[in-house]
């Protein structure tokens, strides 16, 4: 309790408090805008934060990161286009709603148990923090490795059926993060004699490249959005009669909360996933499941809350292990490395009012992001009339200022170009980026780690099964690499039985009782 | 399968080809891209270990990938970007502009070079000049004063004039 009021002291500053209600703002206009995501909006504002103190800084973009799960439901709700992948399961119950005249009550729904899910997974994160820290202060460079490799390895499983493609990107991002000098012997890599890439590729104008400039060429280049009618846009109200009835549902907010917290604290996983299992889980335990998917309230409150839910889980890896759980908490862990902070287990005894001034911060971003919707919420919804061109236009003239000022150098800009068209030319190719970044991130920690531990044990691998954490994080590397063939293999075993002997098959057994 | 499609599988299966190869050229001549390289070094105190790895990661998944393509596996970027039903072509032109623009700013400024480019594009994008000329003035104006004014992100003066 001690350190949450630190961290409330910490932000009751007006710069911290501007940066919290400006990116809670921009938050929800980008959840509502179409074709930008908060990774697009982030890598593009990273830049404004460089003359800001850290605490500010985070409490932008972490602002544009809540926002946007809010406002992504918007447009699923009155359009049937959802903003964010994690809206999809909102739009399944939210929109059939729309459709009988009950937009209104839906938009509450969704936004009070957003706003529930965020509260819940800051007051987690707070809470779960500070003992995780002090447990992986205790871990050395062995325990590091096979932290960052269990992080990679689901990064990789997080891409069902395209494990491989997000290894190809993973490698690539490793490789990428080697260019530069060696941190251990000082040596040039891979920098073909330029001065600028000694310090190697800047993260953030890889991530303006591949995320910013990526997708504002494909914005750019598509035709005019189909603009919803003015009718559709009356209803995008709050609707105080039901300001409470997200209360009524406490089994599924509970079930969605703990799943989209726990899930979010998983490398790369993301809300998407979270939301459709809380939803699934809620459709399961109801008692008129076929209600589910024609306007069922509760379908939205078991979604809202498992995606909003996330940030807690997410930010949870970053502060305590410095391991980012997606792309953008990868580029927030950026705003961190530019401040000269490094996120890990002693930032907890170094600033510990940053910390808790991040815990208080995700807390008040939650209530600036509900007082927002609550007055603004028709206006915000007008922002789903922007055309897309122009949106694109404007990304790119952000991302050129935006890398240069990564050092004041037409060099970044060029990098920043170049890892554009290598992301469209990936997006073209069916290879996610994210993993790019994240192995960008996590190579850094992951090589230097591994050569510490190697050199410790003179090179051998036996280091890593000695201590007992490490070699729990890598019976959970090969549980996650082979949980899958196992499932399979069993699923095969199964299916032989049943067609040796069919009075085994449960299917056909009920058939047969029938 | 459309044209549209056969000519993504096509550039797919160049790009994993290329991908494969230069991780492939990188590994083979990494002792050689390394300054100082020291091949006697034990093989985790080598500066090639932790790269090189990395390298035969995406050699081994290119070639897993391009046949992938090739057997028809569906192409899809994702949730990482929001993919739009755009022409190549487009997008390309779209690379093109801002490439123009990042070399035009050392010789007419950053001002003037936005100021262009803001106008250039969104007329290649398809809106109209009225927009086009008050987005452009909009846009740079507020880049300027939130960047360069505001956040003191300083601009070599222009090759071709004395303005930032």
């Amino acid at each position: 309790m001690s350190d949450l009021i630190l961290g409330f002291g910490a932000v009751s500053h007006w710069g911290v408090l501007a940066s919290i209600l400006a990116g809670s703002a921009t938050g929800i206009v980008i959840g509502v805008l179409p074709g930008v995501g908060p990774g697009v909006a982030i890598s593009v504002l990273l830049p404004l934060t460089f003359g800001m103190p850290p605490l500010a800084g985070l409490a932008l973009l972490l602002g544009v990161y809540c926002g946007a799960f809010y406002g992504g439901a918007v447009t699923s709700i009155l359009l049937r286009l959802p903003g964010e992948a994690s809206s999809i399961m909102t739009m399944f119950d939210g929109h059939p709603m729309a459709k009988r005249g009950e937009a209104e009550r839906a938009l509450t729904l969704a936004f009070t148990s957003a706003f529930v899910g965020g509260i819940a997974s800051a007051i987690f994160l707070a809470l779960a923090a500070p003992p995780l820290a002090e447990f992986t202060r205790r871990f050395g460079a062995a325990e590091y490795t096979c932290a960052a490799l269990l992080a990679l390895v689901c990064v990789g499983r997080a891409y069902s059926g395209r494990f491989v493609q997000a290894c190809l990107m993973l490698g690539a991002g490793l490789f990428v993060g080697t260019v530069g000098i060696d941190p251990t012997t000082n040596e040039q890599r891979f920098t073909f004699g330029s001065v600028d890439l000694g310090g190697g590729f800047p993260i953030v104008a890889v991530v303006i490249g591949v995320f910013g400039m990526a997708q504002a060429f494909m914005l750019m280049s598509s035709g005019p959005a189909k603009k919803p009618d003015d009718e559709t846009l009356r209803h995008a109200a709050i609707r105080w009669q039901s300001f409470f009835e997200v209360f009524r549902y406490p089994s599924t907010l509970t079930k969605s909360v703990t799943i989209g917290t726990l899930i979010g604290v998983l490398p790369a996983v993301g809300a998407a996933l979270s939301t459709s299992l809380a939803y699934f889980a809620a459709r399961r335990a109801s008692a008129d499941p076929d209600s589910f998917g024609r306007g069922n309230p509760e379908g939205i409150v078991a979604a809202e809350a498992a995606n909003n839910s996330n940030s807690g889980g997410a930010m949870l890896t970053v502060l305590t292990l410095g391991v980012p759980g997606d792309a953008v908490t990868a580029i927030i862990m950026g705003v961190f490395v530019v401040h000269g902070v490094f996120p890990g287990p002693n930032l907890f005894v170094e600033r510990p009012e940053l910390v808790n001034g991040v815990f208080a911060s995700l807390i008040l971003i939650n209530v600036a992001i509900m007082l927002l919707l609550v007055f603004f919420t028709r206006y915000i919804a007008m922002f789903i009339r922007v055309d897309p061109r122009i949106l694109g236009v404007a990304i790119l003239a952000l991302c050129f200022i935006g890398a240069y000022s990564v050092g004041n150098s037409f060099g970044n800009v060029w990098i920043a170009f170049g890892f554009g068209v290598f992301g469209w030319l990936c997006a073209l190719a069916g290879l996610p980026s994210v993993p790019l970044v994240l192995g960008m991130v996590l190579g850094d920690l992951l090589e230097t780690s591994l050569r510490q531990a190697l050199a410790i044990s003179d090179g051998s691998f036996l280091i890593f099964l000695q201590r007992p954490v490490s070699a729990i994080l890598l019976a959970a590397i090969v549980l996650a690499l082979l949980g899958p063939l196992i499932t399979s293999a069993l699923a095969m075993r199964g299916k032989l039985a049943f067609a040796q002997d069919p009075a085994q098959d449960p299917k056909q057994s009920n058939q047969r009782s029938r | 399968m459309d044209n549209s499609q056969a000519g993504r599988t096509r550039v797919a299966a160049g790009f994993s080809v290329l991908l494969g190869c230069v991780a492939g050229g990188l590994w083979h001549s990494a002792p050689a891209l390394i300054g100082g390289y020291r091949p006697e070094a034990r093989f985790f105190d080598s500066s090639s270990f932790f790269p090189r790895t990395a390298l035969l990661m995406i050699a081994v998944c290119a070639v897993i990938h391009l046949i992938g393509v090739l057997r028809g596996l569906p192409l899809s970027a994702g949730e990482d970007l929001d993919e739009f039903d755009v022409g190549r072509g487009r997008v390309l032109g779209a690379m093109l502009l801002f490439g123009c623009y990042a070399a035009l700013v050392p010789f007419a400024g950053y001002a003037v070079s936005t100021l262009l480019f803001v106008i250039v594009a969104t007329r290649f994008a398809g809106i109209g000049w009225p927009t086009a000329v008050t987005l452009s003035v909009l846009m740079t104006s507020s880049l300027y004063l939130v960047f360069v004014v505001g956040l003191k992100v300083w601009f070599p003066a222009a090759a071709l004039a004395s303005w930032p």
